[in-house]
């Protein structure tokens, strides 16, 4: 029988892994792991009570689990950004910045070639840290002057109007943010850690997922680099 | 059969490395019943007194801002668990909407001392007193009527003004974290 000690054991020694694996390979594909907890949460459990009876066929069950990855990577190995409903708390500059008139919008609506999008919360540490390089992030892409062709939102999981409008007050943050407070975006987008960077290609309504990283931005420079060579065209 | 299991293993272990991905060091706890206690005080009461050994290493009485600042008490569940893991962070980083109402925040958790101050450290540290209501074991959030059957407590914020009364009460679904705007406007309505 699998203990729970172990079980977390193993949580940490792959959590890892998948990290390490994330550092190489930082595509849309690797979120695909997040979308698969909810049937981790039913399976483990199984799993962790009776991993291996004497008359269990491997073969099978390896295939079951194989299925669950794959059904549940499709929308992400996919690589298109979901078209999200944005609404709220727009200031009619933030509004021209994004080209759109009304107060509720499809991200596809957004006039852009490329759009920077940022999954935070107020409440989490990392993002509170990461706040002030996203800023410096946004304003080095005003000042190459490549802001007509590459915009940034910011999408704040769990948050209120409130806790956005606090956020923003509280880090300068010039760049439109948007209230999540029940998590249908978050939902939407597979339940990511908080914070997790998209780049997404806007032409041609493609919405197609350039870049995807989840965890802090440690290397802005470098994520920088990323951004203004994959809209660089 | 060797190289199954392996395959099993490796599968299994990823998606379950999947589910912390925010924090691989908060434990998850799954989804809990909402409200497992039978508040004790209710709005007008006088707050019940209360002292504990808080992370700073001097004791929290609650009398002691009594004519002086209006307290907040938030009480979270425990250490090292979802949502307990970014209430205290964001209030932490909110800290400013506190003193301009001139209001003491004081978060309250059955943890012993030790495992508060790891938890914090990990968190990145937090600005206002955390104290421990580990013993006797959640004494204080049983005189409020907050303690949970399991032990902990419940996830419920107590808003005290300067005479020690208690004016706002939110015991909040134990799964989800209570809107700050919402503790703010409470705050508001309080004399400074």
């Amino acid at each position: 029988m699998l203990m729970m000690t172990e079980y977390h054991e193993w949580l940490v020694i792959y959590r890892t892994l998948v990290i390490k694996v994330e550092e190489v390979c930082t595509g849309a594909p690797w979120q695909a792991w997040n979308l698969c907890w909810p049937l981790v949460e039913m399976v483990v459990p199984v799993l962790a009570w009776n991993p291996f009876p004497k008359r269990m066929n491997m073969k099978r069950l390896t295939l079951i689990l194989a299925a669950f990855l794959f059904l549940s990577a499709v929308p992400v190995w996919a690589g298109t950004f979901p078209d999200l409903v944005l609404s709220g708390g727009l200031t009619d500059a933030q509004k021209r910045y994004l080209g759109v008139t009304s107060e509720e919008f499809k991200v596809s609506e957004i006039k852009s070639d490329y759009l920077f999008v940022e999954m935070y919360s107020m409440y989490c540490p990392l993002c509170q840290q990461d706040a002030p390089k996203i800023n410096d992030l946004f304003y080095k892409v005003v000042l190459a002057g490549r802001d007509d062709r590459l915009k940034f939102i910011g999408l704040a999981a769990g948050n209120t109007q409130f806790e956005v409008d606090f956020y923003r007050k509280k880090f300068n943050v010039d760049f439109p943010l948007f209230e999540d407070a029940e998590y249908v975006m978050h939902k939407a987008l597979g339940e990511v850690g908080t914070p997790t960077f998209y780049l997404v290609e806007l032409k041609g309504g493609s919405m197609e997922i350039l870049f995807f990283q989840e965890g802090q931005a440690d290397d802005k420079d470098g994520l920088l680099k990323i951004i203004m060579d994959k809209t660089g065209d | 059969m060797k190289r199954y299991m392996m395959v099993v293993v490796f599968v299994v272990g990823l998606l379950v490395a999947s589910a912390s991905a925010d924090n691989p060091n908060v434990y998850p706890v799954g989804t809990l019943k909402p409200v497992d206690s039978v508040l004790k005080v209710k709005v007008g009461d006088p707050a019940p007194d209360f002292e504990l050994p808080s992370l700073a290493g001097a004791m929290v009485r609650l009398s002691d801002f009594k004519g002086r600042k209006n307290v907040v008490l938030s009480f979270i569940p425990a250490a090292w668990t979802p949502v307990c893991s970014d209430q205290w962070p964001g209030y932490n980083l909110a800290q400013e909407l506190f003193d301009q109402q001139n209001t003491e925040l004081i978060g309250i958790s059955v943890d012993n001392i030790p495992s508060q101050y790891a938890w914090v450290k990990e968190m990145g540290g937090i600005g206002f007193s955390v104290v421990s209501d580990f013993w006797p074991h959640g004494e204080v959030a049983s005189k409020y009527g907050v303690l949970r059957s399991s032990g902990v407590s419940e996830r419920a914020l107590f808003l005290v003004d300067t005479n020690g009364i208690i004016r706002y009460i939110d015991v909040h679904d134990i799964n989800v974290r209570p809107d700050l705007g919402v503790l703010v406007k409470e705050m508001e309505k309080l004399d400074r």
